[in-house]
């Protein structure tokens, strides 16, 4: 079953937590009784102490009651009502708080008991209240008597009022029977003395029976309060006695749960004990089982490891016990693996002496080796030259064909130059052109000009004919400065000043369409979708303009259409096309048309310089493109334009 | 109100269009007094009241400038750079009143800060309307530092 040296840790393992559990398990067990015995002692001790201050406090108020009847403490009842307050509030407390069976039924009775006394004491304060009132009323009464009676100036009067003085002094400190019979005796000779003096009148009469009144509901009260005041007395002496028996049941119980407490602590102390040592116990038997089972066995295989090491190749590891675990395994994989190691020993030791004969064999060899190579030596120096003499011949063609490239290059470059003497010349003649324009401009302006001046001034006068020639000047004028300008566009064109720009076709026509500004008749149908195109923007405008221009120019239909839509060419290429329903031109003039003040009618019949087409086709030529026109005469003409997507960098 | 009309200084060297400058300027019956010289130097002179112009009684400081691009000696966009670069004269308004379309006549002369560009009109009457226009316009527009100061 513990075959495995896992097992065996597990097994030392799940002891070692076991013990733990163990230990703990008895340390919650005891904390939890310690709690609650903690508790209990506690409650035990509240309870003494609120039973002894509830006894206390009915001590003092014994005393302030004491006080009260005496009279001697202003404010005994201030005091006696507070104490009185708070035994029913010790009370009241006590009752909601659980304690044994004893101790509440004592409780019970001594709130009732608590309860009679204080009515009683009530009864009896008020009672002596209304005593000492009829006193005060007595002595008023007995001031009135005497007073009347010594009105009268008759001394025999005085012997008696002085008895009566003096009887009613006696009764009202001490109350007795005695007195109060004899103060009445007292009261009857007196009166009988003023009958016989011939005082009596109906007002003394009246303060002797009022005085008799009094006194009797005095006696009477008095009684009362003697009787109440042995009850009250009673029930003192029995709260007392009780409050000396609860008193005793509380200190009894606190002594009880003290003594427990102590108990439990003993007991927790022992077992504490018992407990150390049987985990350490545990402990140890665990080690003695880890050094048996495992230390032992390694150490045995580590033996066997420096025993092999300092040479002893014969030693092995030997099993003891019948237990094969993993160390035992291990030793016996050691032992294989040994012997595996001392048989691959003896088959390196052969190897060797094989491969020592080996190298003899080899050092012969390269003697050999050595002489042939002395031989192709000879050879190579043969050949050699043989070699150079061929490359001699290679040589004198090479510069041959050297000789020829730098001819070519020459007249390469000599091409360029003239290439770039061309370009020059192009140039300067377009800029000489645009001098020129620009100078002819100025006196074709200043004529326009005069011939206005001269309109102005003369209109009035001006005869049929003169106003005719008038008329001729500045429309000739006119036409000059139109040509001038056609010219100063087509000079313009070669200039190479600006920017090519990604340009949104459509949004381009439309706006050059807003641009120039087109009589009502005419109808531009632009498809929705378009490309975008790299060009440089005035060569674009040019195109488009004066395709647009021609095809409304060239025009008779009542309702004019010009059409502009537009295909992909081949990868690199898009094609637009203007269409229109105008007059057309022959195949035989499509060639024509793209020449320089080529024109095909007479300005009284369709203005113009001639000049249109051919700035559009120096402007597509600028671009990289071509035009091509498909038209025939009365028929409409269309003029497609090929034009690359993108402008390459030159 | 009435305002002492503001000064104009054109400088153009074609007599033809000085003359028809001239009569649109009567045409339109406009009071300012327009000032004229032939070159740019001369221009240059006048605004800096300098040589034959020494005196401000007949060269007063004009309030606008109408300035030709293709003249003699000094030509219409150096003349513009020196005004924008000088700083008495910096703020006067300059319009370059010219027969060049050339593009890059355009943007040369808003590159140097000129106020308007435009191309000289074929035939009188746009001539006089385009004149009526830069009159009324600098009429309307306050001119920087009053009529005759614009430093």
């Amino acid at each position: 079953m513990l075959r495995s040296v896992i097992h065996k840790f597990y097994l030392i393992g799940g002891l070692l937590v076991l013990s733990f559990l163990v230990g703990y398990a008895q340390l919650a067990f005891f904390l939890r009784h310690e709690t609650q015995s903690a508790a209990r002692g506690q409650k035990a001790v509240f309870l003494e102490r609120e039973i002894r201050s509830l006894k206390e406090n009915f001590i003092e108020m014994r005393l302030w009651e004491k006080a009260l009847f005496s009279q001697e403490h202003p404010e005994a009842d201030k005091k006696f009502h507070k104490l009185m307050e708070l035994i029913t509030k010790n009370l009241a407390f006590l009752s909601t708080h659980p304690t044994g069976p004893d101790i509440q039924r004592l409780l019970a009775d001594i709130s009732k008991l608590v309860t009679q006394y204080e009515k009683d004491f009530n009864r009896i304060i008020q009672l002596r209240t209304e005593q000492r009132l009829g006193q005060t009323l007595l002595d008023s009464d007995y001031q009135s008597l005497i007073s009347s009676v010594l009105r009268s100036n008759q001394i025999s009067l005085l012997r008696p009022l002085f008895n009566l003085s003096h009887f009613q002094k006696n009764y009202l400190s001490n109350h007795r029977e005695s007195e109060y019979h004899a103060l009445n005796v007292v009261m009857g000779s007196l009166e009988n003395r003023l009958y016989r003096e011939a005082l009596m009148d109906e007002r003394l009469k009246g303060y002797i029976n009022t005085y008799r009144k009094i006194l009797d509901h005095d006696f009477v009260l008095e009684k009362e309060i003697q009787a109440l005041s042995h009850h009250f007395d009673n029930i003192s002496i029995a709260l007392s006695g009780h409050f000396v028996s609860i008193s005793n049941l509380a200190g009894d119980i606190l002594r009880t749960e003290f003594n427990g407490t102590e108990r439990l602590r003993n007991k927790l102390n022992r077992s504490f004990i018992i407990s150390m040592a049987l985990s350490a116990f545990c402990v140890l038997l665990i080690f003695a089982v880890m050094a048996r089972q495992i230390v032992h066995p390694v150490r045995a295989i580590a033996k066997v490891a420096e025993d092999v090491r300092f040479g002893h190749i014969g030693a092995r590891f030997i099993a003891k016990g019948r237990q094969k675990d993993e160390i035992v395994r291990l030793g016996l994989d050691l032992n294989r693996m040994l012997d595996t190691l001392d048989k691959n020993n003896e088959q390196l030791v052969t190897y060797q002496n094989e491969l020592e004969n080996k190298v003899s064999e080899l050092a012969s060899r390269e003697v050999e080796l050595q002489n042939h190579r002395q031989h192709l030596e000879e050879l190579v120096e043969e050949r050699t030259v043989d070699l150079k003499k061929i490359n001699m011949e290679l040589q004198q063609e090479i510069d041959e064909r050297e000789t020829a490239e730098e001819a070519l290059r020459l007249a390469h470059r000599d091409l360029a130059r003239k290439a770039s003497d061309l370009e020059d010349a192009n140039k300067e003649l377009s800029q000489f052109a645009y001098a020129i324009s620009h100078d002819i401009m100025t006196p074709l302006r200043a004529i326009h000009n005069y011939a206005d001046f001269l309109r102005e001034d003369l209109e009035a006068t001006l005869e049929g004919n003169h106003k005719m020639y008038l008329d001729g000047l500045v429309n000739a004028v006119g036409q000059g400065q139109e040509l001038v300008d056609d010219l100063l566009e087509l000079s313009r064109i070669s200039d190479s000043s600006g920017q090519n720009a990604t340009i949104e076709v459509g949004r381009f026509l439309h706006e050059l369409i807003d641009l120039l500004d087109l009589p009502s008749d005419v109808a531009v149908v632009l498809g929705d979708h378009w490309p975008s195109i790299d060009a440089k923007r005035s060569l674009l405008r040019q195109i488009f303009q004066n395709l647009i221009i021609n095809a409304i120019k060239f025009n008779r239909s009542s309702d004019k259409r010009v059409e502009i839509d537009w295909h992909p060419v081949g990868q690199e290429h898009y094609e637009f096309c203007v269409r229109d329903n105008g007059i057309g031109i022959e195949p035989r003039y499509h060639e024509q048309i793209f020449r320089v003040f080529q024109r095909l009618h007479t300005r009284e019949e369709y203005e113009g310089t001639g000049i249109g087409l051919a700035i559009v086709k120096k402007a597509i030529s600028k671009l990289n493109g071509a035009i091509g026109i498909q038209s025939e005469f009365g028929k409409g003409s269309s003029f497609c334009v090929t034009l690359p997507k993108t402008q390459k960098e030159i | 109100m009435s305002k002492k009309p503001f000064g104009v200084l054109m400088a153009e060297d074609v007599s033809h269009d000085i003359i028809a400058t001239q009569r649109a300027w009567k045409k339109s019956h406009i009071l300012n007094p327009l000032y004229i010289v032939k070159d740019g130097e001369e221009c240059l002179d006048f605004l800096h009241q300098r040589e034959k112009y020494c005196d401000p009684e007949t060269a007063p400081r004009p309030a606008i400038l109408l300035l030709d691009i293709k003249m003699p000696k000094m030509d219409g966009l150096a003349v513009l750079k020196h005004i924008r670069e000088d700083d008495e004269l910096h703020r006067l308004p300059v319009i370059m009143l010219t027969s060049s379309k050339a593009e890059e006549d355009r943007l040369k002369s808003y590159d140097l800060g000129v106020n308007a560009y435009i191309v000289k009109p074929v035939g009188f009457g746009n001539l006089s309307a385009a004149i009526r226009t830069i009159n009324l316009f600098w009429e309307l527009v306050e001119l920087p530092g009053g009529h005759h100061e614009f430093k």
